[in-house]
């Protein structure tokens, strides 16, 4: 970990991840000293579109290309008119780092994921993050938090890799966690409202067509959910004494309660996630809206003890093992991972309007 | 060199003669190895694709050059030593950013060769001649298969041995009179390389 200010982060990220990857190929149009190469880093002169073009034909060939727009203040309408001219399915492994007045200029675009973030530490992950992004991303970074100085892990503290590979038990330097939990009588307290309201709603389950599970099946898959967040072994991440565990999700019923209320994804699981953050208000939580099937993040908390990551399919908590048990990790994925298994819970809980 | 002669004619015959180019990109595409890119529409091909999955319509739509130059852009720093072939018409290499393009690729080296559709009277202005002064010309018949085939070849080779970047400057005048590959089938047939009925 070191102390770096917002830009320095990002350049830092920049050159360790194209040191560290043959496919990583950064080009800077508007370059003020001409025409430069520095292994696989390209200064372009004022191109115009052709930049967009040029970072096209490296994707092309197998790489993954970052178009660095800081520099080129007019860059807002010829991108706007290259992103609509690309095919509708066309995801190209570009990473546009532009500035924010002209993020603003550009406005949103279709299938183009953007990442802001206000930290330094933020910008190292979001950065990384879109730099194993097989589509298109754009970090906006903006010059208001340039003077901001934070400490930012030097190497990688999150890894994405598809659910699968995930469960794989033959990870080196494991930390274990402490076994006793951190917080006892919280978790307790919740458990017991919580039986309380599965009973209560039980009437109201009964005419949701969705949950259609018997109890013995739900009793069933929470043992099996136990004995599988056992089985995976918590992971030690780049930042000291950090675990990790890691878990799916059907995002079925979820995806069927939003077509039936005609309510975003996001909202429902913000939703879902409050319930539970009521209860333990000490962890972050990010939702990916844009994640692939199978795909999942290891976020490292910025300031509580533990980050939680909701993707598509998949559920990831990264802790601070001194701090939070790994029984206590385990629960909070299980109770998340309850509630987006089965959404309707929070309409028949009260909570009309989602 | 008969199996080469007879692939390169198969290109010419699977790519639409309505383009002046063709002839140029058959014997590019006859030359190429697996790891090259030839530049077409908005897409690359890579090179040794069999005739029968080269889609005819490929020189349909311009190249564009920038997409050309990126991917020889990332090509050179993965050290392949493969190069890219785009071909031009005349329109395209007279806007400025094409002559941006053409120093930059001079400058950096790049392994590309630009096939370039052009008459007897190119280039036509200052402007434009000052960014050809950058990169390496060659003259040669566009509408000839045995006259482009030196050509093309010497700048395949500079190109690989990381030399930069190569202009062939096509020329197409009187280009409705002999079909390119008619020329080359009586090439063929006359050296004794083919015979007619396996030109048909």
């Amino acid at each position: 970990m070191s102390i770096k200010s917002y830009l320095q982060t990002v350049e830092s990220v920049l050159e360790n991840e194209r040191k560290r990857r043959r496919k990583l190929i950064v080009f800077r149009p508007g370059a003020r000293r001409g025409y430069g190469e520095i292994e696989r880093e390209i200064e372009l002169p004022n191109m115009g579109a052709a930049a967009f073009s040029v970072a096209l034909g490296a994707v092309m060939t197998g790489m993954h290309a970052v178009l660095d727009l800081r520099e080129d203040i007019e860059c807002a309408e010829w991108l706007k008119e290259a992103l609509f001219r690309l095919p509708e399915n066309a995801c190209p492994a570009i990473t546009v780092l532009i500035g924010a007045q002209e993020a603003a200029m550009l406005g949103a675009v279709r299938d183009v994921q953007r990442l802001c973030p206000k930290t330094p530490r933020q910008a190292a992950g979001f950065l990384r993050a879109a730099l194993h992004c097989e589509g298109m991303t754009m970090v906006v970074l903006d010059e208001e938090y340039s003077d901001i100085m934070d400490d930012v892990p030097d190497e990688d503290s999150f890894v994405l890799l598809p659910a699968e590979e995930a469960d794989q038990e033959d990870w080196e330097d494991i930390v274990e966690a402490p076994q006793e939990d951190a917080e006892p009588d919280a978790q307790q307290m919740y458990f017991e409202e919580d039986a309380a309201d599965m009973s209560e709603s039980a009437e109201q389950e009964a005419v949701c067509p969705q949950d259609t599970e018997t109890k013995e099946e739900t009793e069933q898959g929470e043992n099996q959910f136990m004995q599988q967040s056992e089985n995976i072994r918590p992971r030690q991440t780049g930042m000291s004494m950090c675990a990790s565990r890691m878990v799916s999700y059907d995002p079925a019923k979820l995806d069927a309660l939003c077509a039936e209320l005609n309510a975003p994804m996001n909202a429902l699981v913000e939703k879902c996630v409050l319930r539970v953050y009521e209860r333990f208000p000490d962890f972050e939580c990010r939702f990916e809206e844009d994640a692939l099937d199978g795909e999942c993040a290891f976020l490292p908390p910025e300031q509580e003890n533990a980050a939680v990551w909701i993707g598509r399919d998949a559920l990831s908590i990264v802790y601070d093992a001194e701090k939070v048990s790994h029984d206590a990790a385990a629960r909070r994925l299980r109770d998340i991972r309850r509630l987006l298994n089965k959404p309707a819970l929070l309409i028949y809980d009260g909570e009309e309007n989602v | 060199m008969r199996d080469f002669l007879l692939k390169m004619y198969s290109y010419m015959r699977r790519l639409s003669s309505d383009n002046p180019l063709h002839a140029a990109v058959a014997v590019a595409l006859a030359m190429l190895e697996r790891e090259d890119r030839l530049a077409v529409c908005d897409a690359l091909i890579c090179g040794r694709l069999p005739v029968q999955q080269l889609p005819a319509d490929i020189l349909s739509q311009d190249a564009d050059p920038a997409v050309a130059l990126g991917a020889a852009i990332a090509l050179k720093t993965q050290a392949e030593g493969s190069v890219v072939v785009a071909p031009l018409m005349q329109e395209q290499t007279r806007s400025e950013s094409f002559q941006t393009l053409l120093r930059l690729a001079a400058a950096m080296y790049l392994p590309i060769i630009f096939l370039m559709e052009c008459g007897t009277d190119f280039p036509d202005d200052l402007q434009a001649q000052a960014a050809l002064d950058d990169v390496e010309r060659i003259h040669a018949d566009g509408q000839d298969a045995m006259r482009l085939m030196p050509a093309i070849r010497l700048a395949i080779d500079k190109a690989r041995e990381g030399d930069g970047a190569t202009l062939i400057e096509c020329v197409c005048d009187g280009y409705a009179r002999i079909k390119p590959a008619d020329r080359l089938a009586k090439v063929l047939i006359t050296e004794g390389y083919a015979r007619p009925e396996e030109l048909l």
